[in-house]
């Protein structure tokens, strides 16, 4: 909402400063956005007078002037031919800016003559349109020597302020005035709603009927108007285009520009029919019944559903007609124009929740809307009817009609109960009773019944939003000002919340720091991608079914709820790879989703890392990125997280997405899936336009068990006997894992084979085809004896046995 | 004697002369072996008279302890000679770099959330969540925001198809709908902050489709403004980390608190540089205000009983602010460049930043 400071002291005498202005709204929640002032540009231009005007020797198309400015008289090139002696110009001087980031003037030599300042058009000043290249033409009566902006009045700061959506009231100046002068910064001129009745001459020829259902009444209680006659139609006097020009609004003619005025000075919208282009004098406000076409006066052509409120008249067939989209926007057919003579001006309720419903459905917005949709004065409809009246007759002559009324003016005053006790325990702030009284008088509430320190309070017609006590309470407070709330420190936490709070999402919220430390420690950087992706991108990652795709995204690449967050991860390591980073590892931690209940949403941790696992190096030699780097980095976050490796299960069963060969999953037993990881398939790295080789992982948070380890450690026992270490190596076939000879060699003496590792697998020379060499050294820790030989060599042969028995393997000899 | 003398510098010559170990070795073989002069010498004393052994005794072995420790000092010397001329091999450059293991880094946006929750948890709150697909109702009815309400429509929501019950599923737009889940599963006192992700159908310079708030809620018998300009205060000072920083209340709207504030922190604006906690200007930082009853009714605790607060903040902005990060967008490119720079290491960032 835009109101200039001139508009504003038609409604608020005051003598405050544009800073204490603008400081006051924002201490009452009327935030201001911003301060222009369309004089601040045009400052120091002055009004000056052509004396003589010659040929330039030099050139045709420039004429050389004298300029008296009341100081002294100046030689001024100009290129426009309308300068000649007598003529009120604005000159700028050297020094001066030109408005809208233009040049600084000096003085110069325009083919050989020195020019002292720049006479200037309309549009150099930024104040309009310029014909045929002429400079700006002053009347004859302007003071030659006086400030531009002075002469014109553009010295009228404007300030734009953020209303919110529950002050209806303050979409007006009016409103905004009642508001500072409540908070002590001036006082409300004449209060408007006690406008003068302007009698009637004769009846009104048009009549109006409300047709609603008894549960649709709601949408037009009050509906009022009244002909006027003989009205001239044309451009609204200086006053008024100033007026409406400095906050943003293009003048149309004396009849818009007035209703444009009830608009913003009383949040009072109001319409004019042309009453010769009207079918008939009937007008029924009503429903629309859905299906009909609606050409609106933006020139649109608008397609109306059922139930949103309409005004007709009759087409030449006794049809209904729409003519208006009651409150929100006027029709083309029956709008007002230069030729217009006879208006009918409507002044009605329409209530907030159809206003709302018919332009949210349909999405026009108009000053009517704005102001509709957030509530308006019902008991200002009929003053606002003559105070337009008396504007038009002001302006346009005519003679009005009696008024015709429909329906009866809803009552939106409540009565709230108030006390200064109740201020006290709710904000902590003691407020007098006095104060209080007089903070909610100045608002325009009626204290009705009062004994100590509550009352009963009648709030204002226009003050839709004051319905209880917690609302009455700000506004005293709003009035007092915030700055009196005082720093009460919280009360301590009882050690019932404590352990309360330590249940829960505790132990989840840990690992999510947890992870993205330990990542951070493998060297991964953090990204946080969107959520949404390509349908075809979520398809590909087990996605994209229909309760995922969002309604309205904001393009069809972010469409998609993510099914996963390797996507978004793949396609960030792309372009760093674009960007010349040629080894990314990231990772993300937060949700993909799998449906749309809570419990599909999942919580987990993701990260890829790409190209070699290494710069070149001295030392190391980059190997590319591998399935075993990946799960290093799985393992050490899920070790992070609590969980022991050991216990964990390597199966086969990644999702497609990964390649079939390079990947599996970590799992407790067949059901809970921990992580997966791997290579990613090449079909999705293309298809994600990302050069591999790639590889990922996620771990599912949400799937970890929660430790239910106390604090307290098993005791430690420490076997005082000697361990000892032995290497065997199997020849086996390719296809039997690692995994298999592992468990083998630690079930054959679970309490003495404490680790078992791989040194060696060895494919190729001296081993049959189809098969491998895997070599392992496994440690024994005796715990009561210290083991003979014997013993030693009865363990290593079980051992030969069982891992032949359970692979089909030989020892290598 | 003189044989023994002379016996005994041609020894400590040879042993003064040996170059090492092994000549030194094959020195003490000569003399002191199984067969060396001075071993024989020794085996000598066997044969002779008592008187004279004894004499001769004296004599032998004092020559024999003489070389011996001769030999064990050269050997000590030419073990140090020998080590330090290993030493000398096996030099190494210093100054080849390592390998330089890459840089991991956390999330700027991840930082400012760890340093904003763990304030708030010294301040006695705790850590609730909620869902990002969520139903109108926790989103906007229980929050006290009617289907026609205007604040719906600054709020630019992604909206899911409806599904077969005609039942229109969105993605939340504010961490607010876990005040409304939290209320509805426990009782008070309730003292919460949730952080998430939040969704807006808005991209343009100042704004992502995805970003980040913390609400805070707090609800108990007797919990008026006082404390939330307390509270709100104390999390400023302590995540700007500046103990006079200048904190403000304003009236402001929200549909789900009565009466509503916003919250401005101190600024100065110099040259296009802000800097937080000096100078005459304000910054809106956070939104707050008392629960409206409303939304106590609709998550189930009777307003004449427990009253409290609930505040909210936007996670990229305290981002931006703390640590001087120009640009919203860049927080969801995911440039390893930027992550190097403003990103934090993985344990230096535990508390306060760097």
């Amino acid at each position: 909402m835009k109101v200039s400071l001139s508009w504003l002291q038609d409604f608020l005498e005051t003598t405050a400063t544009v800073p204490e202005i603008s400081e006051t709204l924002s201490s009452l929640g009327l935030v201001v956005d911003a301060v222009t002032n369309p004089a601040d540009a045009l400052r120091g231009f002055i009004v000056a007078e052509v004396t003589a005007v010659e040929p330039h020797p030099d050139a045709d198309s420039l004429q050389v002037c004298r300029v008296e400015t009341g100081k002294e008289t100046l030689q001024v090139v100009c290129g426009a031919d309308n300068p000649r002696p007598g003529l009120k110009v604005v000159l700028a001087s050297p020094g001066i800016t030109m408005p809208g980031g233009g040049p600084t003037l000096r003085i110069t030599k325009i083919r050989g003559v020195e020019s002292f300042g720049m006479l200037c058009s309309l549009s150099e000043l930024g104040l309009g349109e310029d014909t045929q290249g002429h400079i700006f033409e002053l009347p004859a009566e302007a003071p030659v020597g006086k400030e531009l902006v002075d002469f014109l009045n553009l010295d009228d700061p404007v300030f734009d302020i953020d209303v919110t959506p529950n002050r209806g009231d303050c979409f007006a100046v009016q409103g905004i005035a009642r508001e500072l002068a409540a908070a002590g910064l001036g006082t409300l001129k004449a209060a408007p709603q006690e406008a003068q009745e302007v009698r009637g001459v004769f009846p009104c020829p048009v009549t109006v009927s409300l047709e609603f259902q008894d549960h649709e009444k709601e949408a037009c209680p009050h509906f009022m108007g009244r002909v006027i006659r003989g009205v001239r139609n044309g451009p609204s006097p200086d006053w008024l285009q100033n007026k409406l020009k400095a906050v943003g609004v293009r003048p149309v003619s004396s009849l818009v520009d007035i209703t444009n005025y009830m608009a913003l000075s009383y949040a009072r919208p109001m319409h004019v029919f042309d009453v010769d282009k009207l079918g008939g004098m009937q007008l029924t406000v009503k429903p629309a019944s859905g299906g009909e076409s609606f050409l609106a006066l933006d020139e649109r052509e608008y397609a109306l559903t059922s139930g949103m409120t309409v005004i007709c008249d009759q087409d030449s067939t006794g049809h209904e007609r729409i003519i208006s989209l009651a409150g929100v926007m006027g029709g083309e057919t029956t709008g007002c124009d230069d030729n217009t003579t006879t208006v009918f001006l409507e002044s009605a309720y329409f209530s907030p929740e159809s206003i709302a419903k018919t332009g949210q459905s349909l999405g026009v917005l108009s000053d009517a809307r704005t102001r509709f949709e957030r509530g308006v004065d019902p008991a200002f409809v009929e003053g606002g009817l003559h105070k337009a009246t008396q504007l038009i007759l002001d302006l346009c002559g005519g003679e009005p009609s009696d008024v015709t009324s429909a329906g009866m003016m809803p009552d939106r005053t409540q009565t709230v109960p108030f006390s200064v006790g109740a201020m006290k325990a709710y904000t902590g702030v003691e407020v007098e009773k006095s104060q209080a009284c007089s903070y909610l008088e100045s608002l325009g509430c009626r204290l009705t019944t009062s004994h100590e320190g509550s009352f009963q309070v009648q709030t204002p017609s226009w003050r839709h939003d004051l319905t209880q006590e917690n609302d009455l309470i700000e506004e005293v407070l709003r009035l007092k000002g915030y700055d009196s709330i005082p720093q009460t420190p919280l009360p301590p936490v009882s050690p019932e919340e404590f352990f309360e709070s330590k249940k829960g999402a505790r132990s989840r919220q840990n690992r999510l720091w947890v992870s993205r430390r330990a990542l951070a420690g493998l060297g991964f950087c953090e990204v946080m991608t969107w959520s949404f992706l390509k349908k075809e991108e979520a398809v590909l990652f087990g996605g994209g079914e229909p309760s995922m795709v969002l309604d309205n995204p904001i393009s069809q690449d972010m469409s998609t709820m993510r099914p996963s967050l390797l996507p978004g991860l793949i396609r960030a390591a792309g372009r760093n790879q674009d960007r010349g980073q040629a080894h990314p590892s990231l990772f993300e931690v937060g949700a993909s989703y799998r449906g749309p209940l809570p419990e599909d949403q999942k919580t987990g941790v993701a990260g890829v890392r790409a190209g070699k696992s290494g710069p070149r190096h001295w030392r190391d030699s980059s190997d590319p990125v591998s399935l075993y780097t990946i799960k290093e980095d799985v393992i050490s976050v899920l070790e992070s997280c609590g969980l022991d490796p050991d216990k964990a299960q390597i199966l086969e069963g990644a999702a497609s997405y990964f390649h079939p060969g390079r990947s599996a999953r970590f799992c407790l037993g067949p059901k809970i899936c921990l992580a997966q990881f791997g290579e990613l398939h090449p079909k999705v790295l293309k298809e994600l336009e990302v050069s591999g080789p790639v590889v990922g992982f996620e771990i599912f948070l949400d799937a970890l068990p929660v430790s239910k380890e106390g604090p307290l450690k098993k005791p430690l026992e420490l076997s005082p006997y000697q361990p000892v270490e032995r290497d065997l190596a199997f020849i086996l076939d390719q296809s039997v894992s690692a995994q298999t000879v592992i468990q083998t060699v630690k079930k054959t003496e679970r309490h003495l084979i404490t680790s078992v590792e791989i040194f060696d697998d060895y494919r190729g020379q001296g081993v049959p085809a189809g098969h491998k060499s895997l070599g392992l050294t496994f440690r024994l820790e005796p715990q009561d004896k210290t083991l003979t030989d014997e013993d030693i060599h009865r363990i290593m042969n079980q051992v030969i046995t069982n891992v032949e028995q359970a692979t089909g393997g030989t020892l290598r000899s | 004697m003189t044989h023994l003398k002379d016996l005994e510098d041609l020894y400590l010559k040879e042993i003064q002369q040996a170059e090492d170990l092994q000549s030194l070795e094959d020195v003490r073989l000569k003399a002191l072996g199984k067969q060396g002069e001075v071993s024989l010498l020794m085996k000598s004393l066997g044969k002779m008279a008592p008187q004279e052994r004894q004499e001769k005794g004296v004599l032998y072995n004092g020559l024999r302890q003489g070389l011996m420790q001769a030999i064990t000092d050269k050997r000590a010397s030419l073990e140090a000679q020998a080590l330090e001329a290993k030493l000398a091999a096996e030099t190494q450059d210093a100054t080849l770099p390592v390998t330089s293991r890459a840089k991991g880094r956390l999330h700027p946006l991840s930082q400012a959330l760890f340093e904003a929750t763990s304030i708030l948890k010294e301040m006695g709150f705790s850590v609730a969540e909620g869902p990002h697909i969520e139903d109108d109702f926790y989103n906007f009815t229980a929050l006290n925001i009617p289907p026609l309400h205007p604040a719906r429509q600054e709020q630019d929501t992604f909206y899911f198809k409806a599904d077969a019950s005609g039942e229109r599923k969105l993605l939340r737009t504010q961490t607010s709908p876990v005040q409304i889940r939290t209320m509805l599963q426990t009782e008070p006192p309730i003292r919460i902050i949730a952080p998430g992700r939040v969704f807006r159908s808005d991209y343009d310079q100042t704004h992502t489709p995805v970003f980040h708030q913390i609400e805070g809620l707090y609800v108990d018998k007797g919990i008026h403004m006082g404390h939330l300009k307390g509270c709100l205060i104390e999390f400023c000072r302590r995540y700007f980390d500046n103990p006079r920083l200048p904190v403000r209340f304003r009236p402001a709207y929200f549909p789900f608190t009565e009466p509503s504030a916003e919250v401005d922190i101190g600024c100065s604006r110099q040259g296009g540089q802000l800097l937080i906690g000096e100078g005459g200007d304000w910054l809106e930082i956070l939104g707050a205000g008392m629960v409206h009853h409303q939304v106590l009714r609709n998550g189930s605790i009777d307003p004449d009983v427990y009253q409290g607060f609930a505040f909210g903040m936007g996670v990229e902005r305290m981002a931006m602010l703390k640590y001087g990060i120009p640009d919203l967008r860049s927080f969801y490119e995911g440039d390893l460049r930027w992550l190097r720079h403003y990103g934090f290491g993985a344990f230096n960032s535990m508390m306060g930043g760097q």
